[in-house]
């Protein structure tokens, strides 16, 4: 099957300090994936370039058969739903949460002509949907973490896309939060056909819906392929370079210990 | 500000719009605004209102000043369960923008590039306070 997805020795660099270096991975339609790394691995930076966000300095990325240009970036970004709130809370503040939805549908950080009255129906319900019915016009500053989370969601869904994204939806967020929030990522699988990536360095996050794995430790990719195969006591052990044991536990979740 | 840009049909909507419309919060000029690090121009600029310090799609200036005086004139707050102060102010008359320039293209008086019909402004709604001419006050002095 051809991939939706293909990266070919993709470099990133900030100066002279490599961010990714020499990533190679490809995703095909309808796989969910992991990334999984610690701090500073890389995962954000490989997400953003995969949607369209951000540039890399060396290699290639072909998404949906096409390296990003002047003439697709836009079109391309919306068939990719990316929730970052380390991205966008760099830039959004003072935008209300129904204009941020809106903008999922024209790819970028505002609105334009092509959102349509029916869009604001559609914004409106995704946002109730996600516990936000009567913050509809509150600026983002003025929502909780899990609130700004979930508004980057409704964002993400609301062109349909055919990738979705998750970089880290569950940090910052209180226990009960996280758990509403994967339980209606579990729930948006079952439901969909999407591509699904999802990006944690906490592997009690990782859904029995993930079946695959990638791992990054200080921008070079270091492992992956089946999730089982990966997410072993062993495997984790060296991949974090500390003492750790991993367990499935019943419902199919991962509990990490570090001894 | 920007002075340079491609011919991209968001670039170009972009830029009508900022010549034409203000924000719909604080009724200030609006600019073009590079706001991410992108090769393509389409994917890294937005409208921007320097004053609120955000991304602003924009509103045309008669219909922020019709909003203003609404909100001004009839003390209107569409947040009564938000805290009454200035941001709930400008939130309401950003509301009020949304209603207005939705009626006017449903009216068919509005589209994407602007008003298609001439607008005549109430001049004495412009400001909050009125502008009357030497002669008009004269002539109310000597009613009195």
């Amino acid at each position: 099957m051809e991939p939706i997805i293909k990266v070919e020795n993709l470099c990133c660099q900030a100066g002279n300090r490599y961010l990714l270096r020499d990533i190679n991975w490809q995703v095909a339609k309808g796989e969910r994936w992991v990334v999984f790394g610690l701090n500073g691995s890389g995962k954000t930076t490989l997400l953003s370039i995969i949607a369209g966000y951000k540039m890399p300095t060396g290699g290639s990325v072909e998404v949906f058969g096409e390296p990003y240009s002047q003439d697709n970036i836009l079109s391309v970004r919306k068939r990719i739903g990316w929730v970052s709130s380390s991205y966008f809370d760099k830039y959004y503040t003072k935008e209300s949460a129904l204009t941020i939805v809106l903008s999922g549908l024209c790819g970028t950080l505002g609105v334009d002509s092509t959102v349509k009255a029916d869009d604001f129906i559609r914004a409106k319900a995704l946002l109730s949907e996600w516990n936000l019915d009567r913050k509809f016009d509150f600026p983002f500053s003025m929502l909780s973490k899990g609130e700004r989370q979930n508004v980057l969601i409704a964002r993400a869904l609301i062109a349909e896309p055919e990738i979705l994204a998750l970089d880290e939806p569950g940090t910052g967020l209180d226990v009960l939060a996280r758990e509403q929030l994967l339980r209606k990522i579990d729930q948006l699988a079952a439901e969909t056909a999407m591509t699904i990536i999802y990006v944690t360095h906490y592997p009690e996050e990782i859904l029995p819906i993930f079946d695959r794995c990638l791992v990054l430790r200080r921008g070079r990719l270091i492992e992956k392929g089946e999730l089982t195969e990966i997410m072993t006591t062993e495997q984790l052990t060296e991949i974090l370079e500390a003492d750790v044991t991993v367990t499935y536990l019943q419902d199919g979740r991962l509990d990490l210990r570090v001894k | 500000m920007i002075s340079q840009f491609n011919t991209s049909s968001r670039v170009q909507e972009l830029t009508g719009r900022v010549r034409r419309c203000c924000c719909r919060y604080c009724g200030s000029p609006l600019e073009l605004k590079r706001i991410t690090f992108s090769h393509f121009e389409d994917s890294r600029i937005e409208i921007f209102c320097t004053h609120c310090s955000r991304i602003e799609y924009g509103i045309e200036p008669e219909i922020y000043q019709s909003a203003k005086y609404f909100v001004e004139h009839f003390d209107f707050n569409w947040y009564t369960y938000l805290d009454d102060n200035a941001q709930t102010k400008q939130m309401t008359i950003a509301k009020i923008c949304d209603i207005l320039s939705w009626q006017n293209r449903q009216l068919g008086f509005m589209d994407n590039n602007g008003f298609k019909v001439p607008v005549i402004m109430q001049q004495d709604w412009q400001n909050e306070s009125m502008t009357i001419s030497d002669e008009a006050l004269d002539k109310l002095i000597k009613e009195e």
